[in-house]
């Protein structure tokens, strides 16, 4: 029941459907993120970024302006999750969906390499967006520590679950469109 | 092109947005985060139980193994206890022989091998010349005499019992009453002791080692009458039959004495 039938070129298809399969797969993002970071904390691990993940999966489905505005929104969510100042995670998966829609435009293997490249892209668009705002605050939000220690482990984690996590994600928001629908 | 500059502005717009709200540092009212606790609580529970589920099976993986070590161990200290309640045993016997029978113990021996024939009674221990072993020294357990040694090698000792028909003691009465008679061995578990006539044996008396023979230290208990035999007109000495105070079939450990 993960596979909905017939390809979309947006979000699932319209209907009330759409919004239970939305609104599941918004429980389902909060409450595995909870379990993983929760489960990896004490492991000194860093738990995958699903919220990251989502940014990435709308910016495969969406016009590519909505795509971004919409994973911004999704890391407006994360922000007032988390308690933290509001904007820093927003500006993270935006600038992550943003440079996945570089992949989206210019890879065209749906195979490993594309999730792959997906998954880096939006890790690089995230930290790269941190790293300006930590510039931009002049404060010790991202270190060389960091860089060197968690990045690579987040990277890693967010790796391991993009797989399993994009069949929640089809199954939430439906298939994606092909690889340049929708950029234009 | 186009497109993608529209793009790029909208994120500048947001990531705008971003550093002004970061730079002001707004937070969320509590109240708003705290409103979807309840599911985010979710999956905080649910991982708590998922790694207390992993840390029981880990523990209980770990009490097993432990406690198959430690069944181990149990089983080790069971037989070494085992060994050392038998030498505790031993040197008991040793004490006790040396405190009422003689004060001249050679050592322990264990019988390692009993003669099959129905007929003899011998038994074979595991001390030999080595040992200091020698031909004639008494046998005995703390229940009474054994026998006496017969045959000896360097680690081995064969032991002829006094139920062997071809053994002979020196026997008195228990209790200082006198009369000095000769207990020879009857198969298959008996003795046949004689006394003189003037000798006062009923059934019942306990016979113990004489100095007749000068085999046996004096006083070493060697059984009890079982049954006197009535005289015959001719009889010049009173016949008795002598259940052995020691049953050899069952006897593990002995001790062996100094000659005198």
């Amino acid at each position: 029941m993960l596979r909905r039938s017939g390809r979309n070129t947006g979000l699932a298809s319209r209907g009330p459907g759409r919004w239970v399969g939305v609104v599941v797969y918004v429980l389902l993002l909060l409450i595995v993120q909870g379990v993983l970071s929760r489960l990896l904390d004490p492991l000194r691990i860093p738990a995958p970024d699903l919220f990251l993940l989502t940014g990435a999966a709308l910016a495969w489905r969406l016009q590519a302006v909505r795509a971004v505005v919409a994973a911004y929104g999704v890391g407006l969510i994360q922000d007032v999750l988390g308690g933290g100042a509001l904007g820093l995670h927003a500006a993270g998966v935006g600038a992550g969906a943003l440079l996945v829609l570089l992949v989206r435009r210019y890879v065209g293997d749906s195979g490993i390499f594309q999730a792959l490249f997906t998954v880096l892209a939006a890790t690089l668009g995230q930290w790269l967006a941190f790293l300006f705002l930590t510039y931009w605050l002049r404060s010790d939000l991202v270190t060389v520590e960091t860089l060197r220690q968690t990045v690579p482990l987040a990277l890693l984690s967010t790796i391991l679950i993009y797989p399993f996590w994009n069949r929640l994600v089809t199954w939430g928001m439906g298939e994606r469109p092909g690889p340049e629908d929708g950029l234009s | 092109m186009k497109s993608w500059q529209s793009l790029l502005l909208v994120y500048g717009g947001l990531l705008l947005l971003s550093m002004v709200a970061t730079r002001l540092q707004v937070i969320v009212p509590t109240a708003i985060s705290g409103s979807v606790a309840p599911v985010t609580r979710i999956g905080v529970v649910a991982a708590d139980n998922l790694r207390r589920a992993y840390v029981t099976v880990v523990n209980e993986r770990n009490l097993a193994g432990e406690v198959g070590s430690l069944r181990k161990q149990n089983d080790v200290l069971r037989q070494r206890n085992e060994l050392l309640t038998r030498e505790v045993s031993r040197l008991r016997q040793v004490m006790q022989i040396t405190a009422t029978q003689a004060p001249n113990a050679l050592g322990i021996a264990q019988v390692v091998a009993v003669d099959p024939s129905p007929l003899l009674a011998r038994i074979t221990l595991n001390r030999g010349t080595d040992d200091g072993v020698r031909v004639r020294m008494p046998v005995t357990v703390p229940g009474g005499l054994v026998g006496q040694v017969t045959g000896v090698s360097s680690n081995r000792a064969t032991v002829v019992a006094l139920v062997d028909p071809e053994s002979s003691v020196g026997v008195t009465l228990q209790g200082n009453r006198g009369g000095r008679g000769l207990a020879v061995g009857v198969s298959p578990d008996r003795l046949r002791a004689q006394f003189s006539r003037s000798v006062p044996v009923k059934v019942g008396d306990v016979l113990v080692t004489s100095s007749l023979g000068g085999v046996y230290p004096v006083g070493i208990r060697v059984g009890t009458i079982e049954s006197v035999v009535p005289l015959g007109p001719n009889d010049v000495n009173r016949t008795v039959i002598v259940k052995p105070a020691i049953d050899v079939g069952v006897v593990e450990d002995v001790t062996i004495l100094e000659g005198l």
